[in-house]
């Protein structure tokens, strides 16, 4: 076990290192002056060379490269000219609100989407088992911001029982916090769930007709251990994978969601990072992102390896 | 005769497909005593699996129903009890168990075997933790798993079949059950590891007084095994009987049918296998009358009138679901020769130092760490026009070695002389002349059939790519030609593949192989996927096409049977290397390498008597894997003659006399 995560960590350090490569050659495809492209065109020559140099574009590529790759090591992601403030602050200011929105959509959409897709699997072919999956379908085939907009409408504006924008951290005020959040979690997990419950049901499905489900049968379990401890362990395997995309999802934030709900997060910084031009915000945010989406893959690649023995003990 | 411990009484299994009301099971009846090895032998569909999944309601319901029946164990109906009832939960595993035909599959792989040997005991035994663990170190070490106390943290995937197969008993016996049925228990296990497992389940039977019911489609299995037998055909009992009764004097035109078409080792080779025409019926076609009328070399009218037949009966055990008794049943079977054909001394395949070695890698890299020896340092000969066999057990190479001939692998190093020229080193591009002499016949009729093309397409293809028919005229003729050499109707060419059953898809491919007017035919286990009354119709097939178009084959399978009914000299294989090569009689009477020796003293005779007095040298162990190939004799550490040196030089293949040769150092202190 050991052993193999030494060995998906190398491979992990490779890939951020080709990832930092790319970040960082963005800047340089920019054409014309990085900072009048940055800050506009109407700054004076000495604030223009002043930046010119804190950004270190005097320097070497090599040199401004390694100079960059130190400072991110070191932990300091430089400045954002747009929010005015070290991007540090500006990641560790929002992290914990898209880490509790996107954590908290995450479990739900597992934990849900586990639970219909075993019942809709257990349930083949009866009212329960279409009705699951049709609304999967549709859940699937929805836009979430347009989900939004609906419950938005309906809970806030019309019936006035959940406050339409805004977020407050559970530990600041808790019951403040959970109104806030009823919304903007259903919205996000709603896909999750959605997608979850459908492959899970055919995981399930496959996993069920396996002889070693007969086995179980066989030495008289009671169907519902048959039904957890060996078809719902032996399915969540694939569903793993899956896990990946949700985790990263849950650090790099939804974007619309955020926007829709005014959620100051992890989500919009991207956003405005390429709309106005913020380099330095840009390079560190995508080398942070790519940094947590290797670290989210390292993780359930561990977990893959201890839910089975066959990837564990090769 | 004693209390009975089970009573399955009219017992009827039917399934709602979209085809329609299957009968799986049709009013089967059956009795165990305790302490007795009873057999149920029938083919596919014949109703033997889902009779006694039925009893324990394994089946899946819906689209299963048992509409009728009594299953009385220990004096009550356990066929009164739900599906999900923690009643029949007691039974089974506590009272009835299981072992199923796939180990590599039966397992949960993500629990440890203790895991699931322990959840039985502690599910039906009031035992501890400590107390099952303990208890399942000992079952483990009494099925024979060395090591057993630290094997039992270990993860299905790190054993082997037959090792696992042991595990899988050992988790049936676990709760001290009073009947044991093992459905197909041994079938997807190489013959000397079935031989290893039959054993025990026996010895386990005689220790415990458990009942055991052996469910399998190979009578010989049965013979060696059973003390009374149930044959099945299309979800019926055909004929019920003691060992004896049965094998001496079958009163079923099935179970005669059978008998006589199953090659044996010691049967007469020039005689033809005399085949039961036709398919077995799909229990979804039956209509009430005999459900074996239709293949019934003895049927009459009657037969056809929808009433099951009322049982003759023999003896108080024998009874067959016959309107005559076996007096009345003679004639119109006479045995036939078989077609002879002729062989020529000159060689037409000759094959030296053949090895075909797979690179082991490791890490990210791929750097080179050793090699799998598939095929190492293979020679023999094949004459022309004759039947040269080739047995083995799993990891023997056979299938390598068949590919590595077609050129469809790159020989490592090595000759293939074929007709005189080396192949082994030709491009792609001269072997146009070799794809069209050299042809194949596979193990699967099913998956070796392009399912989108007709199946005159299929034949046809052939024709087409060497350019054989000039006119579409001659093409069409010349497909009509080959349906009908392998006794397929030529009409039926323009049907789908899946169209057909597995015989005839065996005989489109084999019709696919002919189709090039090849020389020299590799037929890879061409029988062992279908049903035992089908087997003999391709052999005698595989023998007519040989004497009528002059055809050399090299038949490849594991069943020494079926090898020696075909072949004029056979070649044994063993971990890649060769062990033996002998005209077919030497090697069957006077099997010199003790690999041979053991092989064939695992292979049962489909005659309780002839079986109880064979001398019986069962091999230890089971055929290590490739990556582990022991160094030597790569037999040493199975065989019981082995001495120092053989477990550090490789003995050489010897000549012993004309054509029989052996790689073995001590062979002649063994005759």
């Amino acid at each position: 076990m050991g052993r193999f995560i030494l060995k998906r960590l190398w491979q992990t350090l490779i890939i951020l290192l080709l990832v930092s490569v790319v970040a960082f050659m963005l800047i340089q495809f920019i054409p014309g002056d990085p900072v009048y492209v940055m800050l506009g065109e109407n700054i004076s020559k000495e604030y223009h060379d002043t930046v010119y140099e804190s950004m270190g574009l005097n320097q070497p590529l090599t040199t401004q490269y390694f100079n960059w790759l130190g400072n991110m090591l070191r932990g300091d992601m430089g400045y954002s000219y747009h929010f005015r403030k070290n991007v540090n602050q500006l990641i560790a200011s929002r992290l914990p609100v898209t880490l509790t929105l996107g954590i908290i959509s995450a479990v739900v959409s597992v934990v849900l989407g586990v639970f219909f897709g075993a019942v809709t699997a257990v349930k083949r072919g009866t009212a329960t088992d279409t009705t699951l999956t049709v609304l999967a379908n549709i859940g699937l085939a929805t836009p979430s911001f347009w989900i939004a907009v609906l419950l938005v409408y309906i809970f806030s504006v019309k019936l006035g029982w959940l406050p339409a924008v805004g977020f407050t951290l559970p530990w600041v005020n808790f019951q403040k916090s959970i109104r806030q959040m009823i919304l903007p979690v259903i919205c996000m997990s709603m896909g999750g769930v959605a997608s979850y419950t459908r492959q899970m049901r055919s995981s399930m499905l496959e996993v069920i007709h396996q002889d070693y489900v007969r086995t179980a049968r066989s030495k008289g379990l009671p169907e519902n251990k048959v039904i957890w401890r060996y078809a719902v362990k032996n399915s969540l395997i694939p569903i793993l994978t899956m896990a990946s995309t949700t985790l990263r999802g849950c650090i790099g934030g939804s974007a619309i969601i955020e926007t829709m709900f005014n959620i100051v997060g992890m989500g919009q910084i991207m956003v405005i990072a390429i709309n106005y031009c913020d380099y330095q915000l840009l390079q560190s945010s995508l080398f942070f992102m790519a940094g947590i989406t290797c670290l989210c893959n390292l993780i359930v690649d561990i977990a893959y390896a201890y839910a089975d023995p066959r990837i564990r003990l090769e | 005769m004693g209390e009975n411990l089970l009573e399955l009484r009219g017992l009827q299994t039917v399934f709602h497909t979209r085809e329609g009301l299957v009968r799986a099971v049709d009013d089967v009846s059956l009795s165990v005593q305790p302490g007795e090895i009873i057999g149920i032998v029938g083919e596919s569909g014949s109703g033997k699996s889902v009779s006694m999944m039925s009893m324990i309601k394994l089946i899946s319901m819906p689209p299963g129903e048992i509409v009728k029946g009594e299953a009385i164990f220990e004096g009550q109906d356990i066929l009164r009890y739900e599906q999900k009832s923690p009643e029949l939960q007691r039974i089974r595993g506590g009272g009835i168990s299981m072992i199923f035909q796939e180990p590599m599959t039966s397992l949960n792989p993500v629990m440890t075997i203790g895991q699931q040997i322990e959840e039985s005991i502690l599910l039906h035994l009031k035992y501890t933790k400590a107390q099952a663990r303990a208890r399942a170190i000992e079952l483990l070490g009494m099925v024979g798993i060395p090591d057993p106390e630290s094997r039992i943290d270990h993860y299905p995937n790190q054993f082997s079949g037959g090792m696992r197969q042991r595990v899988m008993i050992a988790m049936a016996i676990s709760c001290n059950p009073k009947l044991l049925i093992a459905d197909e228990a041994t079938t997807a296990l190489d013959v000397t590891t079935q031989e290893q497992i039959l054993n025990l389940l026996r010895d386990i039977v005689r220790q415990t007084n458990m009942a055991l019911i052996i469910i399998t489609h190979n009578l010989s299995i049965i013979a060696r095994y059973a003390q009374r037998i149930y044959v099945m055909y299309a979800g019926n009992i055909a004929e019920q009987g003691r060992s004896e009764e049965l094998f001496y004097h079958p009163s079923h035109p099935y179970t005669m049918g059978l008998l006589r078409a199953i090659p044996r080792l010691d049967s007469d080779k020039s005689a033809r296998l005399l085949s039961i025409p036709g398919a077995p019926l799909n229990p979804a076609q039956k209509t009430g009358c005999c459900p074996f009328a239709p293949r019934c070399p003895y049927a009459v009218d009657r037969c056809r009138q929808p009433v099951m037949p009322t049982p003759q009966i023999y003896s108080d055990t024998h009874r067959a679901a016959c309107w005559f008794r076996r007096e009345e049943l003679h004639g119109g079977l006479a045995l036939e020769k078989a077609h002879t054909h002729p062989v020529a001394d000159k060689p037409l395949l000759e094959v030296r130092q053949l090895c075909k070695y797979f690179p082991v890698t490791k890490g990210i890299t791929r750097r080179k760490v050793g090699d799998v020896k598939a095929l190492d340092h293979v020679s023999f000969t094949i004459r022309q026009g004759e039947t040269f066999g080739l047995v083995g057990e799993s990891g023997c190479g056979k299938t390598t070695l068949a590919k590595t001939l077609l050129r469809l692998y790159d020989a490592t190093s090595g000759e293939i002389i074929f007709k005189g020229q080396n192949i082994a080193p030709l491009k792609e591009r001269h072997l146009r002349e070799l794809r069209r002499e050299v042809q194949f016949i596979f193990q699967d009729p099913y998956g070796s059939l392009d399912p989108r093309q007709t199946a005159g397409n299929v034949v046809g293809e052939a024709v087409r790519v060497h350019h054989l028919a000039k006119t579409r005229k001659e093409y069409e003729r010349r497909i009509d030609e080959l349906f009908t050499a392998v006794g397929l109707d030529p009409a039926l060419k323009n049907r789908a593949p899946h169209e057909f059953s597995g015989g005839q898809r065996q005989r489109l491919c084999i019709a696919s192989a002919l189709a090039s007017d090849p020389s020299f035919i590799i037929c890879d286990e061409p029988i062992s996927a279908l049903d035992v009354s089908i087997q003999s119709q391709i052999l005698n097939l595989l023998i007519d096409l040989q004497a009528e178009r002059n055809l050399t084959y090299l038949f490849i399978a594991h069943d020494l049977s079926v090898v020696r009914h075909v072949s004029d000299r056979i070649m044994v294989m063993y971990l890649g290397t060769v062990m033996e090569i002998a005209p077919w009689q030497d090697l069957y009477e006077h099997p010199l390498h003790p690999y041979t020796k053991a092989l064939l003293s695992a292979i049962p005779v489909p005659d309780p008597v002839v079986e109880a007095n064979r001398p019986s040298a069962p091999i230890i162990g089971e055929v290590p894997s490739l990556i582990n190939r022991p160094s030597g004799c790569v037999f040493h550490n199975r065989c019981p003659y082995a001495t120092e040196r053989c477990k550090k030089e490789f003995p050489p293949l010897q000549e012993v006399n004309e054509d029989h040769i052996v790689a073995c150092f001590e062979w002649e202190k063994l005759i």
